[in-house]
């Protein structure tokens, strides 16, 4: 349990360990790594968004002298249909296999169907024009409303809706339902004195790392097979390769690289499996690469959605009833996060009668992947429009109202559990108060607010904390690290062993040297990472305490630590834990602790973000003139990198709001694959972005820490898109608010 | 057939054989062994491969590796004197302008690119130069900090 | 006596919104409510997490709880 107190190290802004490689180039990332005789593998991939293969001939390609190993479907083993927990998601493993090698049918524009390693990157490429495939072309379902019609092209034949009331008998695009209720809603409308009721939409857009997936594989048949992997989770790439290609999990050592991004997207596997088994037929380590475009096509983006939300509150502003239906896009195979979606949806509010529905529903584009906070910020937006509307009807301000019906301790969600102490109040409070909030909005400009919860997971990890016989050392730990982390996992070793942070080198280590660590993902890592570097502190510092009994001849119980130092209490003597490893040789052996957590107690974060737009009447376009992030941290144990998750997870919401979104022609093929078109936000487009850190400690952390990462990307649609209509007096029901559509919605007055 | 390009990397002669058809990203990655300058999209949007050529600022994927041949490239690789890092470095570091770090290297080339052409450079200024190096986890706040900070000490310096 | 409450989908198998318990262990839980309501058997009750008094807790195995817990069962969490 953590209490208000000084900390010596926690909230201090260090420099992060791994700085000085990341500023040189030094550091190495998923394509810096080579090894003796690597070849290299290129995908073949579908040109049709919906097709049966006929005919796949890969004979020509075999036999052409550059071409070391080809790879297809038939060279999966065959896996059953199996849910599989693999990269925080349930994965059913047949649709995994079918999603990295297409079987039967190929299910996107952009599909993988075979793969080639050749003696060169120009070779292999050459060489996928030497496969032959035969297409029976179908046509492509690309919208929710295709995929859900009467008459709909099946992506599968087998796909029976589960969760329906009345049991499906006919197969349909739609993979399951959910439904979660809380009280009565009709009974609760029916109280209402105000009623807003819209339909949202939200595109397919891509996390936009700037690092492509890339790999490197050494299949060997007589010591664990080498994979090089630019990924959050390195155990999940190993139990997913092992999985696919029936292989131990001993059998596969899996290193992270430095990873350039994956907010969610880099928590699967796509390369992997296919150099796995390259590699093998080849004898030879395979390099794979994906390209930007492959990165848009055939990577993992996150859902669109269609959001239909009804709110009514009383003429007081106290809030009756909330009810949602949701459909998400999964891409080609089931699994989008309808679910989260669900659960998220209306959780800032305490409001006795809700009732949400949730709909998955395959089409033709890739399946989709996490992106931060995966599902609430398709649901939340759809709310958080729907409240500032209702707050403008009831003439309230937008924070008042929310302040009015906020989720807190004792909430019960929609769920089922009640929160446990939350700072959504706080969040509010502060931006009521914050300087942005007091400044006018300036003339010609609108301004827009939202809040955001995500829930934050805990989970495994594992760590081990080494000591060298002169008190310097190493944190071994397993989260590869994507923000900074390892910063406060220094500074989390400090605080408890009392020494100086830099002391302490932290590593991400590979699958051998480590039990099973979850992936970095879910908001997991200075919360339950740091409570397994925790744990492997104390535990150091019982071994200290008893090789000093040890020396002085006391018993454990006449030693105390405190500051770096053991303490006798018997006597006057006192020993640095330098001194205690110079002599552990005598003591007993080297000193290494352990911290080995399923970490329980993760607590949520809630967040409320402001936001004042310019928008251009005659070309639509928006401009974002002032932004504040405000968001409960629990306690920031390096401030920089908690802002910076702020920050990051605002301006990927911003660019959500205002430019990305893939565009599709009529063929279900992606027109703008491609960083020029696929418009993520610029230095030039924004200005700084404000940040308040909000701290409600969470009791469950020593230190109080809340997970921050997924948060921060929920609030900035609603913040932006009510911005916007505020700006040009409008609902906005639909992003992105892109130019043409911001001029169309001036235009039409209705 | 091969084409030999002889060339100089951070003030230091270099030599190889490339395709014709190799970029000068490609060359420097995979030939020369320099893995500072990062590809993130191949067709000069991201600026993830920023380079200096002949004093000029290029995507080094736009750039074929003959095209190289009799120039003066500076690359990531130059910008620290041994262990001593460059102002940029230690500001990007101080401020926390990094995240993940892919987008690190081509950002503080363009950088180091633009105090060398403008020393006194506004925010508004800084931004519509960076404007080209994509990052998609800080939101560009801290790196902008980072460049000012970096720009007055600079400045006091000379 | 510990009290379940159960979500929409729950409810549609139990017939009941909530419901009393004797046990204080996950492994006792899950015994008493296959024999309370034998249609749970195919709600995949252990793949799911557990809600402890508000705790989410992913991987509910060996969790005890008192005679006063409130308990709720939960989609597993996927998260980015």
């Amino acid at each position: 349990m953590s209490e208000a107190r000084q900390f010596q190290h926690i909230g201090q802004r260090i420099i992060r360990p791994d700085g000085f490689d990341k500023v040189t180039g030094r550091a190495n990332y998923g394509a810096d790594f080579r090894l003796p005789g690597m070849i290299w593998g290129k995908i073949l991939r579908s040109p049709h968004a919906h097709a049966k293969i006929k005919k796949l001939d890969v004979s020509k390609a075999e036999a052409h002298p550059d071409v070391l190993a080809v790879a297809t479907h038939q060279d999966f083993p065959s896996v059953n249909s199996e849910a599989f927990a693999a990269g925080e998601a349930m994965m059913d493993v047949l649709d995994l296999a079918r999603n990295v090698l297409a079987d039967k049918k190929v299910l996107y524009h952009g599909h993988a169907i075979a793969a080639i390693a050749a003696t060169s990157e120009a070779a292999a490429a050459m060489a996928l024009n030497l496969i032959e495939v035969e297409y029976e072309v179908l046509p492509p379902v690309m919208t929710l409303d295709a995929a859900l019609a009467e008459d709909a092209p099946l992506l599968h034949e087998d796909m029976i809706t589960q969760g329906l009331t009345e049991p499906a008998t006919t197969p349909s695009n739609v993979a399951s339902r959910m439904e979660l209720k809380k009280g009565d809603v009709a009974a609760g409308f029916a109280e209402a004195d105000v009623i807003v009721e819209r339909t949202y939409e939200t595109p397919t857009v891509h996390q936009g790392y700037i690092e492509p997936h890339a790999t490197v594989v050494r299949y060997d048949d007589k010591a664990p097979s080498l994979v090089w992997a630019s990924t959050q989770g390195h155990f999940d790439v190993r139990a997913s390769v092992s999985k696919l290609l029936k292989m131990k999990l001993g059998q596969v050592k899996v290193i992270a690289s430095e990873i350039g991004g994956g907010f969610g997207g880099k928590t699967t596997v796509y390369l992997e499996p296919v150099a796995m088994i390259l590699s093998k037929k080849s004898g030879r380590p395979v390099k794979m690469i994906m390209s930007r475009e492959e990165v848009f096509r055939a990577s993992g983006p996150a859902s669109a959605s269609r959001s239909h939300v009804k709110i009514g509150a009383k003429q007081s502003g106290e809030i009756v009833a909330m009810e949602a239906t949701l459909h998400f896009e999964a891409g080609a195979f089931k699994g989008s996060p309808m679910g989260p979606g669900c659960m998220t949806i209306f959780t800032p509010y305490d409001v006795p009668n809700l009732f949400v529905e949730g709909y998955d529903v395959v089409v033709n584009k890739a399946k989709v992947a996490a992106y931060r906070a995966p599902g609430a910020p398709q649901a939340e937006f759809a709310a958080e429009m729907a409240m500032n509307e209702l707050a403008a009807k009831l003439k309230m301000d937008p924070i008042d109202f929310r302040l009015l019906n906020a989720a807190k301790e004792g909430t019960q969600t929609i769920y089922g559990p009640k929160l446990k102490e939350v700072g959504l109040v706080e969040c509010l409070e502060a931006a009521r108060r914050s300087p942005h909030y007091q400044s006018q909005v300036a003339k010609g400009c609108g301004r827009g607010l939202a809040a955001g919860f995500w829930f934050n997971i805990g989970g495994q990890s594992s760590v081990t904390l080494n000591l060298n016989p002169d008190g310097t050392g190493t944190i071994i730990e397993g989260s590869p690290d994507i923000g900074g982390s390892r910063a406060s996992m220094q500074m989390m070793a400090a605080e408890v062993l009392g020494i100086e942070p830099n002391r302490l080198n932290p590593i991400v280590a590979d699958t051998e040297t480590l039990p099973y660590n979850q992936t970095t993902g879910g908001s997991r890592t200075t919360f339950a990472t740091g409570m397994a570097v925790i744990e492997a502190a104390e535990d150091v510092i019982e071994q200290l305490k008893s090789r000093a009994a040890s020396l002085w001849n006391v018993t454990a119980e006449q030693v105390d630590y405190k500051n770096g130092v053991v303490l006798n209490l018997a006597g006057d003597d006192q020993m640095t834990l330098a001194q205690i490893c110079a002599s552990a040789e005598k003591t007993g052996g080297q000193i290494s602790g352990r911290g080995n957590v399923n970490a329980r107690g993760a607590g949520p974060s809630f967040a409320v973000h402001l936001c004042d737009v310019k928008v251009d009447q005659e070309t639509g376009k928006t401009d974002v003139v002032r932004y504040t992030a405000i968001q409960d941290a629990g306690k920031a144990i390096h401030p920089s990198y908690v802002e910076g998750q702020f920050q990051g997870g605002a301006v990927q919401g911003i660019g959500w709001a205002l430019n990305e979104e893939y565009v599709y022609n009529s063929d279900g093929i992606m027109e703008n694959a491609g960083f020029l078109d696929y418009r993520i936000p610029l230095a030039s487009d924004l200005p700084e972005i404000e940040t308040i850190i909000v701290e409600v400690p969470n009791t469950f952390h020593p230190f109080g820490v809340r997970g921050v990462g997924e948060t921060g990307i929920v609030p900035p649609l609603g913040a932006v898109a009510s911005a916007v209509s505020d700006a040009i007096d409008r609902p906005v029901t639909k992003i992105p608010c892109s130019p043409p559509h911001v001029l169309s919605m001036i235009l039409n007055k209705d | 057939m091969k084409t030999h390009v002889q060339t100089e990397i951070n003030g230091e002669a270099v030599e190889c054989l490339i395709d014709p058809s190799t970029t000068l990203l490609n060359m420097l990655r995979n030939e020369l062994l320099l893995t500072g300058t990062k590809e993130g999209c191949g067709s000069g949007d991201c600026g993830a491969c920023s380079v200096v050529m002949d004093g000029e600022l290029v995507c080094a994927c736009l750039v074929l590796g003959v095209e190289a041949s009799g120039a003066q490239i500076e690359t990531i690789e130059g910008v620290a004197d041994k262990d001593q890092l460059h102002v940029i470095q230690e500001k990007f570091l101080e401020h926390a302008a990094l995240q993940c770090g892919i987008c690190t290297p081509g950002l503080i080339v363009s950088t180091k690119a633009l105090l060398a052409q403008n020393p006194d450079p506004t925010e508004e200024e800084a931004r519509y130069f960076l404007a080209g190096n994509l990052c998609r986890c800080t939101g560009y706040d801290k790196i902008i900090k980072a460049v000012m900070d970096a720009a007055s000490v600079l400045k006091e310096a000379s | 006596m510990a009290v379940v409450r159960f979500s929409s989908h729950l409810e549609t198998l139990t017939g009941a919104l909530e419901t009393e318990v004797k046990a204080v262990s996950y492994r006792d839980l899950i015994q008493e409510l296959l024999e309370k309501f034998p249609n749970l058997k195919d709600a995949g009750l252990q793949d799911l997490a557990l809600a402890l008094d508000g705790e989410l807790i992913q991987e509910p195995l060996l969790v005890t709880f008192s005679s006063t817990a409130e308990l709720h069962f939960v989609p597993k969490l996927a998260a980015g």
